[in-house]
């Protein structure tokens, strides 16, 4: 009986802890900073990883600190980020105003916004490029490339662009609409096609124009792609997406696999070089953000870059890479990783 | 039945040989069917273990396009003793992510094990009848309830109360997600399996045995634990078997609490961590498939494949040396029949062989 008496008092006082703790919500910047992100295969860490200056960690695991935990996905990030009084995490731009329990803070004392994403000024950004090749034997193939990087251009492409979480730069450049373009007969690609006329060139539905490059880009080109294909009703062209990374856009366009490709990032000289060999047009179709998420009760509202190094990367493992140090070694210059937020807030 | 022997001058009617010549016929075509099917059942888990093991060993064997002109591929050193999941390159690493699979499945074990014992016992011994079925019911729903809703679950009740429990012995962790978290929902999940054929087997324990155990003057309790789970032994340790099944296996319920560490091993549950088949499930969406990031995923499947065949083996090793010890025989593994059966024909093609080199 006395046990039975004793037990019923442990098993109440442990729940009368869990009761007790369970409401406060009050900040406490002497708690550790519990990091998050995305996997290797992540175009977001990507963009992320670049973009604050440890390149190399976009695929290396060994680089970001042990503790820090891996999201599935955008929204997977926000919800453990809003789980999580003390975490920290990024997220792309277009979809943290979907969770209010998060919150995008500063970077660099500058806020993400699409004027400041437009400017520059946000540094966390990246451009979303195209590249594409209409020099080939196949009139009808380049008509067809040329007619989509048009529809791409017009005041149609660039609203499904937008719709896409794309941040349109200068939206003054499209002017005209589709329907316009192709009633224009200076453009010859809608003359080859018959897009002009009443009925379109029976070529057309034997052809396959092949989409490559940037897995980021992906979801954006194929809801472009698609609203492209219906415009040509029932004689249609066939579209295959094959991204794999934005690195072989250009070497797919070489090795002829592919006629569209796209980039997750500005092309390299040596890529542009290559373009401009073989006649191909590159190009930019909009910029993306990455924002740095925290808890909604957080009290920051501005991180700097180097901040946000010395809480994800593992000096040790930086130290241990000497072979890399050109990449990033003159940037990270920290002796000092964050682990509490009060390193942060003061 | 009268028992009819059949000659060659058949006492039926040329009609009713014509029957039942039809209907033998087609008891074959059904036999026929039924072996088909059960040919391709079975040789679906063939298929699946050459198609994983096949893709799994690439990453050892080709080279795969890294990018930037280079090209590489995994070793298995790295592969084994390595202890990050992706450390650039064609540097792929998943031992550690077995050792981390078997301390949660461990763990969750302790905790699910006796509570699975404790409420077959109730379901089959101790409640009224009623309150029994009602139990029996409520255990059966739970065992079908998908592995999303348990993640959910765990994100929504387990998380918090995990990060409340901890902040009130002054750790921190990531908001919950943790070693524990997947731990305690891993042991919900297969306590159901557990449970219901930990019930069973109980229930199926010889009343004689009880009988005679509370006519010597043991208690009822005293019965229950000596005599009911002794003789039931081996039910529960299938249950047991089986549970071990569903928690080396699970991915998403698991994925969705326990924070996906990217290094380990882990060993302190209030750490996140990560389990063979989370990290296979984590990116599996956006890695390409035919790289080396695509590929590995199925090398992560061939060590999980392995650890459950090797759980499965020795599991049901000491099932059958608590079975040879409950009944006093000597069990023969199906390993020895086989070896039994072939031993002759072996002898024989030796002594052959002997003879032809005299």
């Amino acid at each position: 009986m006395k046990k039975t008496l004793l037990s019923c008092a442990v098993v109440l006082a442990s729940v009368s802890i869990l009761a007790s703790c369970g409401g406060s919500s009050e900040f406490d910047t002497s708690k550790n900073v519990t990091a998050y992100t995305r996997d290797t295969t992540s175009g977001t860490r990507d963009g992320f990883c670049t973009k604050i200056g440890i390149e190399d960690a976009k695929s290396d695991d060994s680089l970001l600190k042990g503790g820090i935990g891996q999201a599935a996905s955008n929204g997977d990030m926000m919800t453990k980020v809003a789980g999580d009084l003390y975490g920290i995490g990024y997220a792309s731009f277009s979809e943290i105003s979907t969770n209010k329990d998060i919150k995008g803070i500063k970077v660099d004392g500058v806020v993400a916004t699409e004027e400041s994403i437009k400017d520059g000024d946000y540094n966390l950004q990246r451009n979303f490029n195209y590249v594409y090749n209409d020099k080939s034997s196949d009139d009808v193939m380049n008509a067809l490339v040329q007619s989509y990087i048009a529809y791409m251009n017009s005041t149609d492409g660039q609203a499904i662009v937008e719709s896409e979480g794309g941040i349109i730069e200068d939206a003054s450049k499209a002017t005209k609409s589709w329907d316009e373009l192709c009633a224009d007969t200076s453009n010859s690609w809608a003359v080859t096609l018959g897009l002009n006329g009443d009925t379109i060139n029976s070529a057309v539905s034997g052809k396959t124009i092949t989409f490559v490059g940037s897995t980021s880009v992906e979801a954006m080109s194929e809801a472009l792609s698609d609203s492209w294909v219906a415009l040509f009703g029932d004689v249609k062209p066939s579209v295959v997406h094959n991204h794999t990374g934005s690195g072989d856009a250009i070497k797919n366009l070489q090795n002829a696999t592919g006629q569209i490709g796209f980039a997750s990032r500005d092309f390299k000289d040596s890529e542009k070089e290559t373009a401009t060999t073989n006649g191909w047009t590159y190009g930019k179709i909009c910029l993306d953000a990455i924002s740095v998420i925290v808890n909604v009760d957080n009290p920051i509202e501005n991180i700097t870059t180097q901040q946000i190094r010395d809480i994800y990367v593992n000096p040790e493992a930086i130290k241990d890479k000497e072979t890399s140090e050109e990449n990033f070694g003159a940037d990270y210059s920290s002796e000092t990783p964050i682990t509490t937020w009060s390193q942060i807030l003061g | 039945m009268q028992d009819i022997e059949r000659k060659d001058t058949s006492p039926f009617l040329p009609e009713d040989e014509k029957k039942a010549n039809g209907k033998r016929l087609r008891d074959t075509i059904v036999r026929w069917i039924f072996f088909c099917i059960a040919l391709v059942c079975a040789s679906i888990i063939i298929f699946i273990a050459v198609f994983i093991v096949y893709k799994g060993l690439m990453p050892f064997i080709q080279d795969y396009d890294l990018g930037g002109g280079e090209v590489g591929k995994d070793s298995l050193y790295n592969f084994l003793f390595g202890t990050h999941w992706n450390q650039g390159g064609a540097n792929f690493s998943a031992g550690y992510l077995a050792v981390n699979t078997l301390f949660v499945t461990l763990l969750s074990l302790i905790l699910s094990v006796p509570i699975s014992i404790m409420t077959a016992l109730l379901i089959g011994r101790v409640a009224p009848k009623p309150l029994a079925d009602l139990f029996e019911t409520g255990i059966q729903l739970l065992a079908s309830i998908p592995s999303v809703i348990y993640g959910l679950f765990g994100m929504g009740i387990v998380n918090p109360i995990i990060r409340d429990f901890a902040s009130a012995l002054g750790l921190q962790t990531s908001g919950g997600n943790s070693l524990l978290s997947g731990v305690i929902v891993l042991a919900m999940m297969s306590i159901p399996t557990m449970t219901m054929m930990s019930v069973t087997a109980i229930k199926s324990v010889d009343q004689n045995l009880i009988k005679a155990s509370l006519a010597v003057g043991a208690s009822k309790t005293q019965t229950n634990f000596k005599i009911v789970i002794k003789a039931a032994q081996s039910g529960i340790f299938a249950g047991i078997i089986l549970g071990i099944g569903r928690a080396v296996g699970e991915a998403t319920a698991t994925q969705m609490v326990i924070g996906n560490a990217m290094s380990g091993p882990t060993f302190n549950p209030f750490d996140i961590s990560a389990t063979l088949t989370t990290q296979m499930l984590m990116g599996i969406g956006e890695a390409v498939s035919g790289s080396i990031g695509y590929d590995i995923r199925f090398s992560a499947g061939i060590l999980l494949m392995i650890i459950l065949f090797a759980i499965d083996i020795v599991l049901n090793k000491i099932k059958d040396t608590i079975h040879d010890n409950m009944t006093g025989q000597v069990h023969v593994s199906t390993f020895k029949k086989i070896i039994a059966t072939l031993r002759p024909f072996a002898m024989r093609i030796c002594s052959l062989g002997g003879k032809e080199s005299d």
